[in-house]
């Protein structure tokens, strides 16, 4: 049975998704001595986005109007799945992390035939650099998982996430901090953030995520970057579920504990974004690699420990 | 049984009589496919009835001048004859209705065809040694015919001897098996080697013979170099025959022998674990760095035997530890994915043969653009992609799936082996189904969307209606099996039932829940998913597309002339990630550089040949080809010699038997 908290909780979540590459921004703004956008500007984007009209360029087909739907509803459905201000998500069955990376999966898949649509040399650049780091990528976030699945003895993400608590960083903390760099080095490759892909960069040569949507404008567009947003939202989240436990804290302190792990996730985000500068692309694929490399360290170390 | 085998009668009267018929060639090309039809409808009838009702008529004994043949079908041989009934009926109706035996000995590839369906469903129904391995040569020689049926190509005929040789290589090693099985047990019955206890030492010898055997007809690494040349140069439906339902019969024999074993053994589970591992990541990155479709087709059918090789090698493990929860999702995942893979290669190579018939090349570079032309062949081809890489609401994320959930039990299990497990399937899954999203993105985007890239044919034609159908049937038993899968899992459980019986591993109601409750709820997400995704697309169609302008230029940077050529081409598509894997991948470069001031002209192109083929099997073959060179003195073609040679060899067999009595 879905429960009414749950549910008032995701809705929440798909309200407050916009906020945290503002917060982002502001980080950056910060260090770069100057003042920043506000941080409701997605909200403002969005808005705007959705009051014009579109434009389609002429070797478009069904692919690039139907794209930005799928990958609206597949973001969206994946945060079914995402436990939020450390409660259970709103369906969670065993192996449900699976069909939460491959839900992505389908968005990314849509994404990149979206951009070949166009036939636009820029957009298939992004898109098969696109498609290399999300599959580097990905075995790090599995193997982070099954370590925290052999710690929990559960199978499902929302079950993982309840039975966490201080006392594994304290008894392991080592393994812990291992997965937690590796998902976030994930989630820097998944949400195209600096030092693998630049969300501001001017150059469309250099550009991954921004390049591979181009040619969308209005509703399209919108729905893209609130997508995007939300994505952000979904590996933020489980990040902060990693570093704050939901069974160490009081239930009254449940939501402020996990707004706290959000803004330090974002802040991180922009110290990381702040300090490091883009790498090449060359080097990027070790970058990932390397996350791959920490979690299986970690699952090294959970192997000689049992 | 009466039935399935008077199937078997049908489609092999319906060849000879296409080839007697071959110079009508209508007439020829009817009775080729509708005796494939009704075979398949025919034998249907009874493996349905097994895999459903559990109906199993035992033993049937077919009393052949030769000796006794002993058949049976079980419910391992029913699921295994589906993917052969299935892709047998519609890759005839797709040949017959593509027209594309435009020679004149058409009569003689409608036979070979038949007899290769025929054989497939001998095979499987056989419970003998002998017949067994006679299916599985005939299969092969009917196999290679069909390859080398455009031998006026040198690249089809040299892949024909390759299919050959490494047919034969491994029947090599299967006879040395069944010879190994029959010494064990006193005789050829299959019933008598499941009886026969086999010491653990010999058991071994005998399953790693059976890797190799059958290994070579899935495709497993460094046996799998004959695959994609023999995909590639056959015909589509060939190829959707080939790939779909021969390849599996690898997998049956697999199974099979694994059944007479009854003790599993963990050396087992890792060997089949780490060959799908490997096979599977290799198969990709030579898929992305290729530039023919069918070769990219091909090396995704030995992606997927990997995968279902880390399936099966998990369940074996599973059955070692004696843990039925982990081996069911393992075994169930690995089943299932058989007949999923079937299915949706068997449309991807179908769809390549209307993409051939519509564009006349199989060059990727040349492609593009085709789905304004061919909307339907796109719709199809693109249902197949997604499914093959394993997105969610196609039938094979349901079969990797369970793979995946077996992989998170092992990690439950906890102990230090089950973890490696664990992190092998997860890690390695991961991979591969990246890969094989950027593997199929690839293939669809560089064939249906952007322009197109081929100057000098502009107007593909789209398929005719009845090329669709073949089509739409399998687009529809894509569906019909992904909605179906959380009832799949029935006649799966009782398949992987009979397969854990031998090795002592009992199923209880409770363990199928545990893997049909999380897909059934998956199943309810794709739904929700497809239902809002199209029918939000439709509202804003609808509704909110007021003064959306369409036919504008694609953004270029300012760039006034684009041109088909600007666009990114599939070797640059694939480049990064054959960077990546470089020491697996080595392409070879070719043209000449950009020089001087002002460059006039410049040319670069790349091709990858298969790197355990360049860097392996050449180097092997050419010793063991010079090692060969003086037993040639033997083929001198003097025939009194050779009636000396059997004179010789008939004295030496006469000798013995008197020393031996």
């Amino acid at each position: 049975m879905i429960s009414p908290v749950s549910m008032m909780f995701y809705i929440v979540s798909l309200l407050l998704a916009p906020i945290l590459p503002g917060i982002i921004n502001k980080v950056k703004a910060f260090f770069a001595g100057k003042k920043g956008p506000p941080v409701l500007q997605l909200y403002f984007d969005v808005f705007k986005l959705l009051r014009k009209s579109a434009t389609y360029s002429q070797t478009s087909t069904a692919v690039t109007r139907l794209a930005p739907f799928v990958i609206f509803f597949s973001t969206l459905a994946a945060g079914l799945l995402v436990p939020v201000f450390l409660r259970s998500a709103i369906c969670s069955f065993s192996g449900d992390v699976i069909l939460m990376a491959y839900l992505l999966g389908i968005g990314r898949f849509f994404m990149v035939i979206a951009a070949l649509d166009r036939g636009s040399a820029f957009e298939g650049m992004g898109a098969s650099r696109e498609v290399l780091y999300s599959a580097l990528a990905e075995p790090a976030f599995f193997c982070g998982l099954l370590v925290l699945v052999n710690e929990t003895g559960s199978l499902s993400v929302s079950d993982i996430f309840s039975g966490l608590s201080f006392d594994l960083w304290r008894q392991n903390p080592a393994i812990m901090l291992l997965i937690a760099v590796s998902w976030m080095i994930v989630l820097l490759t998944e949400n195209a953030r600096i030092p693998v892909d630049d969300p501001n960069t001017h150059l469309e040569l250099t550009m991954i995520h921004e390049v591979m949507i181009l040619d969308y404008s209005s509703k399209d567009l919108a729905l893209i970057e609130y997508a995007s947003a939300y994505k952000l939202w979904l590996f933020s989240s489980l990040l902060s579920g990693l570093i704050i436990n939901a069974g160490d804290l009081p239930a009254m302190a449940h939501v402020p504990a996990f707004i706290l792990g959000m803004l330090f996730v974002t802040v991180v985000i922009g110290v990381v974004e702040s300090t490091i500068a883009r790498l090449r692309l060359i080097h990027v694929p070790k970058f990932i690699v390397g996350s791959g490399a920490l979690a299986i360290i970690a699952l090294i170390l959970k192997i000689a420990g049992n | 049984m009466q039935h399935y085998l008077m199937a078997i009668v049908v489609i092999v009267v319906g060849g000879l009589t296409a080839w007697f018929t071959g110079r009508l060639r209508p007439l020829s090309a009817a009775a080729g496919m509708v005796s494939c039809v009704v075979g398949a409808v025919m034998a249907f009838v009874p493996v349905v009835q097994t895999l459903i009702y559990g109906i199993d008529a035992g033993l049937y004994q077919l009393n052949l001048p030769l000796g006794l043949a002993t058949l049976r079908l079980d419910h391992v041989s029913a699921f295994f004859s589906l993917p052969v009934l299935i892709l047998g009926a519609i890759s005839a109706v797709y040949a017959a209705a593509i027209n594309y035996h435009d020679r004149n000995e058409s009569g003689s590839y409608w036979f070979f065809y038949n007899l290769l369906f025929a054989t497939m469903l001998l095979l499987v129904v056989s419970a003998n040694a002998a017949v067994f391995l006679m299916a599985w040569e005939i299969m092969s020689v009917a196999a290679f015919f069909l390859i080398i049926h455009r031998d006026e190509i040198a690249s089809a005929r040299m892949a024909g001897w390759r299919f050959l040789v490494a047919s034969h290589i491994g029947t090599a090693a299967l006879f040395l098996l069944f010879a190994m099985l029959s010494a064990g047990s006193g005789s050829f019955e299959f019933a008598s080697f499941t009886a026969a206890k086999i010491p653990s030492g010999s058991a071994s010898v005998i399953f790693f013979l059976a890797l190799f055997g059958f290994g070579v007809k899935v495709g497993m690494l460094a046996l799998h170099v004959w695959l994609p040349d023999s995909y590639t140069y056959a015909d589509a439906h060939v190829s959707a025959l080939l790939s779909g339902a021969m390849s599996k019969m690898g997998f049956y024999g697999l199974v099979r022998v694994m059944m007479f074993l009854a003790d599993y053994q963990s050396a087992w589970g890792w060997a089949l674990l780490t060959a799908g591992l490997l096979t599977g990541v290799y198969a990709l990155i030579m898929a992305l760095a290729q530039q023919d479709m069918k070769k990219v087709i091909a090396y995704s059918s030995m992606e997927n035997a990997g995968i279902i090789l880390m399936g099966l090698g998990c369940g074996v493990l599973a059955g070692v530890w004696k843990q039925p929860v982990l081996a069911f999702a393992a075994f169930a995942g690995a089943f299932l994915h058989i007949f999923n893979h079937s299915v949706c290669k068997g449309l991807l190579f179908l769809g390549s043969g209307a993409i051939y018939y519509g564009v006349g090349t199989r060059k990727l570079e040349l492609m593009g653009g085709l789905a304004r032309k061919m909307p339907f062949t796109a719709v199809t081809f693109g249902i197949g992609a997604a499914a093959i890489a394993g997105l969610p609401p196609f039938n094979n994320f349901y079969s990797e799936f369970m793979i995946f959930l077996a992989g998170l039990q092992a990690a439950k299990a906890g102990s230090a082996a089950a973890l490696l497990l664990s992190g092998t399937i997860l890690a390695g899954l991961g991979l591969i189904g990246g890969l094989a999203m950027a593997c199929f993105a690839r293939t669809f985007g560089l064939f249906f969307l952007g322009a197109s890239r081929n100057e000098k044919r502009n107007a593909p034609e789209e398929v005719n209606t009845f090329v669709k159908i073949p089509l739409g049937i399998l687009v529809f038993i894509i569906f019909a099996s992904s909605l179906a899968a959380p009832w799949l899992l029935y006649p799966v459980g009782k398949v992987v039932a009979a397969i854990g019986a031998p090795a002592g591993l009992v199923f209880s109601a409770a363990d199928v829940l545990v893997v049909a409750g999380p897909v059934r709820s998956i199943m309810g997400f794709s739904l929700c998913l497809i239902l809002l995704a199209v029918s939000g697309w439709l509202l804003k169609c609808r509704f909110f597309s007021a003064g959306d302008v369409y036919g504008r230029c694609t953004w270029d940077c300012g760039f006034a002339a684009p041109d088909a050529r600007i666009q990114y081409t599939s070797s640059s598509f694939s480049q990064p990630v054959v960077e990546v894997f470089s020491s697996v991948a080595r392409p070879f470069r070719h043209g000449e550089p950009v020089s001087g001031l002002f460059p006039q002209k410049a040319s670069f192109r790349t091709e990858t040949q298969d790197s355990l083929l360049r860097y392996l099997h050449f180097p092997l073959f050419g010793l063991i080809n010079r090692g060969m060179v003086p037993l040639r003195k033997l083929q001198h073609g003097r025939l009194h010699l050779y009636i000396c040679y059997i004179a010789i060899v008939l004295l030496v067999l006469l000798l013995w038997k008197v020393v031996a009595a």
